[in-house]
């Protein structure tokens, strides 16, 4: 069970949220080909070590807080609010 | 115990905050509470459920033109939604009331932490609830959606069955 460091509600478990995925992936541009758009649905990288994703916090604030979670230990190491600045990835 | 409470729903509009915060001054003469946090007279109480958002619980007999009138009021300022017919409040109090939600919640509510007028949106038995302390009895209110209630209420009488438990409904008259 992972303790989520939600911004507006502290510490909450994990069964509070739900996990909606990889959050540096970005939308392509319109005219970008089907390829990219195909990977920006499907294609994710499976890192280890440091992770930055989006945890929905359905159960409490009901607010979308990005995570920065290792996914070799669990640890969270920052959690944020979706417009606010992404802390830089380091491997 | 069940509780009849009016609740209504209130979101600033964007930027608004501040006059959200003026208007229900002037009319409630209550502070928008902090995360976390409710503020009460007695009567009514702001209770914090989300960035912006709060949770105005009000007594039960001032009816719908209470939140008709709060709506036309905060026009352009605040979105106001009555949730009264959707949710219902219960009242948990008693000696081993932290034995029993430590049964079901998962939040640590232990005085050192969490006091009188805390709040939080969190689940109590796998269920949505804005849970609020209303004094250090130590008494909580929790607020559920209506069709939850049934559940919640069975799954408290659970979780205190080693300490003994009386549920009183709101129309005692009717029992249960
Ligand atoms: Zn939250």
């Amino acid at each position: 069970m992972l303790l989520i460091p939600c911004p507006y509600c502290g510490a909450r478990p994990q069964d509070e949220f739900h996990y909606r995925g990889d959050a540096t992936v970005k939308r392509p541009a319109p005219d970008a080909g089907l390829q990219a758009l195909y990977d920006f649905v499907y294609t994710r990288t499976n890192p280890r070590g440091w992770h930055l994703e989006w945890w929905h916090h359905y159960a409490g604030c009901r607010q979308w807080v990005k995570v920065e979670r290792n996914t070799l230990t669990h640890e969270i190491r920052t959690a944020v609010g979706p417009a606010e600045d992404t802390p830089q990835l380091s491997a | 115990m069940q509780r009849p409470a009016t609740l209504v729903q209130l979101t600033a509009r964007r930027g608004q905050q501040p006059a959200l915060a003026a208007a229900i001054w002037q009319r409630l003469q209550l502070n928008l509470p902090q995360p976390g946090h409710s503020t009460s007279d007695g009567a009514y109480t702001l209770i914090w459920i989300q960035p912006g958002g709060w949770l105005l619980q009000a007594p039960a007999d001032i009816g719908n033109a209470f939140s008709v009138q709060l709506k036309s009021a905060l026009a352009g300022i605040a979105a106001v939604v009555d949730q009264s017919h959707g949710k219902c409040v219960l009242q948990v109090s008693g000696l081993s009331t932290l034995e029993v939600f430590a049964r079901c919640c998962r939040l640590d509510l232990h005085p050192r932490v969490f006091d009188a007028g805390r709040c939080a949106v969190t689940l109590v038995a796998r269920v949505s609830c804005v849970l609020r302390q209303v004094d250090a009895t130590p008494c909580f209110d929790l607020i559920v959606a209506s069709t939850f209630e049934m559940w919640l209420l069975e799954e408290l009488q659970e979780a205190s069955h080693a300490f003994g438990s009386r549920f009183i409904p709101a129309n005692a008259v009717v029992g249960m």
